[in-house]
């Protein structure tokens, strides 16, 4: 028999222990993994909230501030573009196509953003992803909605459901549009991204439903019904945000020079990329907590098992004594009391892998449908590689530590071990 | 003296006691309570001899300096000529593997591994032993059936075995790849006076054959009665001992 040999048996006369201990390695290895992929996830994710949008304008302000109000709905837009001024940006020869967002209405709590049919062609996430209707169509009347997934689910709306605009967002919401109620016409898909906590009408509803206000509040005495309102002009003077795609990527900075020194008035370009990761920076301390919890819980969790399960040391100390007595070193003794240790973090580590890939490959079209977060099927990268070995460093260590005191105890027993 | 028993030694190996101790002191380390010395004690090939004394006076102690598994505070353990003290850690077990064939009163086999693999488990680590054997599974079976096992053990876990039976295997163990001493630490101490006996009869049976120096050490008369040569400890060893601070 090699020390090898000798090793592996003896770990298999403590099947049911080594196992318990390189299931603790595994599930150390499985959450530290887990945790990393749905960071990734979250990551990419989140950089994938808009794609396809080669430039965001808005009045200016800073980038991040932009992207916020623009594309995630959080916070206000301080000023607002001129229509005029949207005329003149979406002219420059180097545009392509251009969305207008028009942001500053509510629905118990969800936002209403008045824009163009153009929209559900353009707006596109993770990488080449389209709006997908899950029933009904575009907004075509005046008085049509289109909501995002979380709107239908957390509100129970279907087709056909009458809805009212608030004026104003959030604790500001109390005075509502309730002469000019909307009809939901569609249902979007769930994408994650901001999309699905959206009511979607079109540009002239906002105007409509604004026709007889002036600075926030109806004008006392004037009051134009829903149906006069058609026959109005409804462009709209001016809007929040514009969503641009370029002929060519290599324009996008030179357009957002001409943006951002726009004469008329003041306003801001950024590429959504750039300020996703800028605002990424932001969110990612939190991620840093996150990864920090999953190391510990990851670490602590195989010494207390390993150490409780190993330990058996007047077995160890008999096993010991024979080695020693038939001439094996004290480096031989500790050799096989290693190679036992690495052979369970080894296989705790693969074990933890599979479990990883295994709940992954269930978890995923779940994660991604309840919470449009997608995790890919990718190999482990160096840096998670790199965890895992430690994860199964520190089970082996761990669990030399009572190897180690059987061998320290033989080495103190003399020939023989004393009972 | 010591310069005449080198001299003795390096003329003609084959003369050289197969034990030899010489003004050996020793002390656990960390327990100061027990001390033995032993001003000189040799031990001739071939032998068979009991060392006699009560529990708790030093014998397992001495075999422990005999095997070179701990080693003297002052003086020299000579083993078939050849001083442990000269050699280092590893040397000195790979010295034991090749020469002593070792019997514990229990616990002597490794529970998970089979009977064969047990009594073969020295030729892993006693290049000498394995070298004067052929075949060893086929060594491995002759001496169970010379030790009166049945050879259908052979692939048994040993945890399978009864006591009698494995301190049996224990013997084969200890003779395969013939070493030239073995050393036991009261091995029948487990058994009852029937299978004592027969386990003697067994052990100095293939000891004969092979011309093995046999000490055992135990605090049975009765079988010490048996050997060619008793020796008692305590005529051999200055022991002194401060019972309170003991760890038995
Ligand atoms: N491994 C050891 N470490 C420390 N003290 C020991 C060890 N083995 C034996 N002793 C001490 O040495 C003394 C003699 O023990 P031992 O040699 O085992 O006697 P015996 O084998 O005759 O019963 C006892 O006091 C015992 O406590
Ligand atoms: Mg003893």
């Amino acid at each position: 028999m090699t020390v090898l040999q000798l090793a592996l048996q003896s770990l298999s006369a403590r099947l049911s222990a080594v196992f318990l201990a390189i299931l603790s390695i595994a599930v150390s290895v499985a959450l530290l993994m887990s945790v990393a992929s749905v960071r990734d996830g979250a990551r990419s994710s989140f950089a994938n909230t808009i794609s396809g949008t080669d430039m965001v304008v808005g009045a200016r302000t800073g980038g991040v501030q932009l992207m916020l109000y623009a594309v995630f709905r959080i916070g206000d837009a301080t000023n607002n573009i001129t229509w005029q001024s949207y005329q003149d940006i979406r002219a420059h020869p180097a545009v392509e196509w251009s969305v207008p967002l028009s942001l500053g209405d509510s629905h118990r709590g969800f936002r209403v953003l008045g824009t163009t049919q153009e929209y559900f062609e353009r707006y596109s996430y993770r990488g080449d992803r389209a709006l997908v209707f899950a029933s009904g169509q575009r907004f075509d009347d005046l008085y049509d909605a289109v909501i995002g997934a979380d709107v239908a689910s957390a509100l129970g709306y279907e087709i056909g459901q009458e809805i009212i605009v608030a004026h104003g967002i959030g604790a500001e919401a109390f005075r509502e549009h309730d002469d000019k109620p909307f009809i939901v016409a569609g249902v979007l898909e769930k994408t994650g991204t901001p999309v699905d906590r959206t009511v979607h009408v079109s540009l002239e509803a906002i105007e409509a439903i604004h026709i007889d206000w002036r600075q926030g509040a109806p004008v006392p005495g004037v009051q134009i019904t829903a149906e006069e309102t058609r026959q109005l002009n409804l462009q709209p003077k001016a809007i929040t945000a514009a969503l641009v795609g370029m002929k060519s990527k290599l324009a996008v900075f030179d357009y957002q020079r001409f943006v951002n020194e726009y004469p008329e008035e003041p306003l801001t370009a950024v590429l959504p990329g750039v300020a996703l990761q800028q605002l990424w920076r932001v969110i990612g301390l939190g991620e840093v907590a996150l990864a920090a919890v999953a190391v510990l819980g990851a670490a602590a969790a195989p010494p207390g098992t390993a150490t409780m399960l190993l330990a058996t040391p007047t077995a160890r100390r008999r096993e010991l004594a024979i080695l020693r007595a038939v001439g094996a070193s004290p480096a031989t003794v500790l050799g096989l009391l290693i190679i036992e240790a690495a052979a369970i973090a080894l296989a705790g580590a693969i074990l933890g892998a599979a479990l990883h890939y295994l709940g992954l490959a269930l978890a995923q079209p779940w994660l991604d449908e309840a919470f449009g977060l997608y995790l890919p099927i990718t190999a482990p990268s160096w840096n998670e590689l790199g965890l895992v070995g430690l994860i199964g460093l520190c089970g082996a260590l761990v669990g030399l530590l009572p190897a180690v005191r059987a061998y320290r105890m033989s080495l103190a027993d003399g020939i023989a071990v004393r009972n | 003296m010591a310069q005449a028993r080198k001299a003795e030694t390096a003329k003609d190996r084959a003369e050289t006691p197969a034990i030899a101790f010489d003004s050996v002191e020793f002390a656990w380390p960390g327990s100061a309570s027990f001390r033995i010395e032993i001003e000189e004690l040799a031990i001739a090939r071939g032998d068979r001899v009991a060392l006699l004394g009560p529990s708790g006076c030093g014998k397992s102690t001495f075999l422990s300096l005999l095997c070179g598994v701990v080693t003297p505070d002052a003086g020299d353990v000579t083993i078939l000529g050849q001083s442990l003290g000269t050699l280092g850690g590893p040397a000195r077990d790979r010295f034991r593997g090749d020469h002593i064939g070792v019997i514990f009163q229990l616990f002597n086999l490794l529970p998970y591994a089979t009977v064969t693999q047990n009594i073969l488990l020295p030729l892993t680590f006693a290049p000498e032993r394995r070298r004067r054997v052929d075949d060893p599974a086929l060594e491995a079976t002759q001496l169970l059936s010379a030790l009166g096992l049945e050879t259908a053990l052979a692939d048994a876990p040993a945890r399978d075995l009864s006591v009698g039976q494995q301190q049996r295997v224990a013997v084969a163990r200890a003779l395969i790849g013939s070493p030239e001493i073995i050393a036991a630490d009261e091995p029948t101490s487990a058994l009852d006076a029937d299978r004592r006996d027969h386990f003697l009869d067994l052990l100095f049976a293939k000891a004969e054959e092979t011309r093995t120096t046999v000490i055992l050490v135990t605090h049975d008369p009765s079988v010490a009665a048996r050997f060619d040569r008793q020796i008692a400890l305590s005529d051999v060893a200055r022991v002194s001992r401060d019972d309170a601070g003991g760890t038995l």
